[in-house]
């Protein structure tokens, strides 16, 4: 579906991206993760073409990126990026609509583009709320929302950028679930995620950026061990392999030294006040 | 756990009635409801219009009465009404009256619809055709005009010179935000202020320069007017304003997925970057065009589209037209208060926009939080 080889970024003499070459098949949900700041949203914007690398080149099916119009593009690959921030008053349902824009002709949009937006919508539990303004809703109900607009585009090709942040456990699964849906239905999807265990139990594979770099990728079983994450994150990582079940759980081992804060509010209590 | 807790959750989990009602195929949804109650916005908007233009034109010094008024017009294109009017109020009306509210329609049309798409393109409620300096680079190129005392092309010199002061500015604006074939919306925000102030300084430097007659003209162009209001001024801003709007109009869904965001907008196939050039040269050209027979006519363009969002939402496919009319009726009103209110003389325009506009304005956005804090 897509491949990547020997990509590179570089801005003003900084490697944000270091010759990273990757390959994403039909059907696979592939996970980056890494540190803040390590390259992984840069990554996922040179592979949805967004950013154009200054080494190396992206192949989607069997064209280059750049040979693609904007247009053709919209119909093969969605990009759920950060934050979407909406500058006027629009509904859930208006919103998730403009995700039909690649398929809707001159003339408008069709009574199937509303079915496709209501499926969408439901997907996401966000059905009930697509007559709300969509500036008033939570951070969390927003990126479902944004999700649902994601899904309404139905390109083969999904990049999601944190899909779960800000979102609570129960929806956290579901989007992933929803991932691993689109995945079986014959999509690919390329998604930054930081919690390594939803990574582990929904991606097919995983991948791990340091430093603008590929640090390492493969399934969940070979790419995270205990040596590798601790690494990478600065953090001890302990592993755990369940029984039956294909890929480790992780839990995070505190350092052992507390960090002292800059300041402490015992000064406050000191002085009197407040008591 | 109390029967009023239950119910209250079993309220907020499920609710059968609504969920059927946007399910149900006969009742398609959100987007049908749209189209049918934006025609009927649009519809109810042109009803106002007419209605305000009638009476408009009917008052004045010389009044005739709205039945009237419809006779003579029909009467113009062979339909005779049983009503009687004279030869006099016949003249009166297609002289002076009708030529000058025509005159606003197009105005007031055109900065409500410029005002919309450069609210659209800058993400930006507060943004308004002032903000890329076509309005003070007309005044520059008025200015320099009245000064210099130029007068190559007879009565079109200083509707010709505001016409290109003003949209010279704004590519001059537009050229300085542009780097590497982008455009930050932010620094063209900047560039613009500058600039603008640039234009101020140069329209502050002929005014000190000027004699007293030339000071008095640049003053009351400043001011905006609808006193030059004459079938061939008419004629030659028409064609200007009619093709911007055909073609601002084209740009409706694009605008509205701008408000996602440039990259947003641009995985969804739009080519942003043209379609902010090609929108932002319409609404200069159709700003221009008005500024340059009008002078400067302030807060129409950033009332009407923020007025009208209010009512009909933001959807630019209605939220267009609406402010094109809208701002139509706000500037022929205006009007007919500026020329009324202290008759025999007349107020001008853009003190008229600004005086009823400003505490207006205050209002919207006092209505605005109220609704954002209410949820």
């Amino acid at each position: 579906m897509l491949k990547a080889s020997n990509l590179s970024l570089e801005i003003d003499g900084q490697t944000l991206v270091d010759d990273i070459s990757l390959e994403v098949a039909r059907g696979e949900v592939i996970a980056l993760i890494g540190p803040n700041g390590a390259g992984k949203t840069t990554l996922l914007r040179l592979l949805s073409g967004d950013l154009t690398p200054t080494k190396g080149q992206v192949h989607l099916l069997d064209k280059a990126l750049p040979d693609y119009s904007l247009k053709e593009l919209a119909l093969l690959r969605s990009v759920m990026a950060q934050a979407a921030a909406l500058s006027f008053s629009f509904s859930s349902a208006q919103v998730v609509l403009f995700g039909r824009n690649p398929h809707i002709a001159k003339t408008g949009e069709s009574y199937e583009d509303h079915e496709i937006v209501r499926g969408s919508l439901s997907d996401t539990e966000m059905l009930d709320f697509h007559d709300r303004d969509y500036l008033t809703l939570s951070g969390g109900e927003k990126s479902r929302v944004n999700l649902s607009r994601i899904l309404a585009q139905r390109a083969p090709l999904i990049f999601l950028d944190e899909p779960t942040a800000s979102v609570d456990p129960r929806h956290q699964h579901r989007i992933l679930r929803l991932a691993r849906g689109l995945a079986k239905g014959g999509a690919s999807v390329v998604m930054v995620l930081h919690d390594l265990n939803l990574a582990a139990s929904y991606a097919d594979r995983i991948g791990v950026i340091e430093n603008g770099g590929l640090r390492a990728i493969g399934s969940p079983n070979e790419v995270l061990s205990e040596a590798l994450l601790s690494e990478v994150f600065q953090i001890g990582f302990h592993r755990l392999d369940v029984a039956g079940q294909d890929y480790p759980l992780l839990m995070i081992e505190p350092e052992e030294t507390q960090p002292e804060p800059c300041y402490s509010s015992q000064v406050f209590y000191d002085k009197g006040a407040g008591s | 756990m109390s029967d009023k807790t239950a119910d209250i959750i079993a309220d907020k989990t499920f609710d059968p009635a609504k969920t059927s009602a946007f399910l149900a195929p006969k009742q398609a949804g959100s987007a049908e409801r749209r189209s049918l109650s934006g025609a009927f916005a649009i519809a109810v908007l042109l009803l106002i219009l007419f209605g305000v233009c009638i009476i408009s034109t009917g008052i004045g010094a010389y009044f005739i009465k709205p039945l009237q008024v419809i006779a003579i017009l029909l009467g113009q294109i062979g339909i005779d009404l049983p009503v009687e009017y004279t030869s006099r109020q016949e003249t009166v009306l297609l002289v002076i009256r009708l030529p000058r509210v025509v005159m606003g329609v197009l105005i007031g049309a055109s900065l409500g619809i410029s005002g919309t798409v450069i609210q659209g393109v800058f993400r930006n409620p507060l943004a308004s055709p002032g903000l890329i300096g076509v309005s003070s680079g007309a005044a520059a190129g008025a200015a320099i005009a009245i000064v210099t005392g130029i007068n190559v092309l007879g009565i079109w010199t200083l509707p010709f010179a505001a016409f290109w002061g003003g949209l010279g500015t704004a590519m001059v604006v537009y050229r300085f935000a542009r780097r590497g074939g982008f455009t930050d919306i932010t620094t063209l925000l900047l560039v613009g202020i500058a600039v603008n102030a640039l234009m101020g300084a140069i329209v502050s430097f002929l005014s000190f320069i000027s004699d007293d007659a030339q000071l008095r003209s640049i003053v009351f162009w400043m001011m905006g007017s609808l006193s030059a209001s004459v079938w061939p001024f008419i004629m030659s801003v028409f064609p200007f304003m009619a093709i911007s709007f055909v073609l601002i109009l084209r740009f409706a869904r694009t605008l509205n997925l701008l408000a996602l965001g440039e990259a947003e907008a641009r995985h969804l196939g739009i080519d942003t970057e043209r379609a902010r050039v090609i929108t932002l040269a319409l609404a200069s050209i159709a700003t221009g065009a008005a500024v340059s027979v009008a002078g400067i006519i302030g807060f129409v363009g950033l009332v009407a589209p923020h007025l009208l969002r209010l009512i009909i939402g933001p959807d630019h496919r209605t939220l267009l037209p609406a402010s094109a009319i809208g701002g139509a009726i706000l500037l022929v009103l205006a009007d007919l208060f500026a020329r009324t209110v202290v008759s025999p003389t007349q107020l001008p325009l853009g003190l008229v926009t600004a005086l009823v506009g400003a505490p207006f304005f205050l209002y919207l956005i006092e209505i605005t939080r109220r609704n954002r804090m209410g949820g």
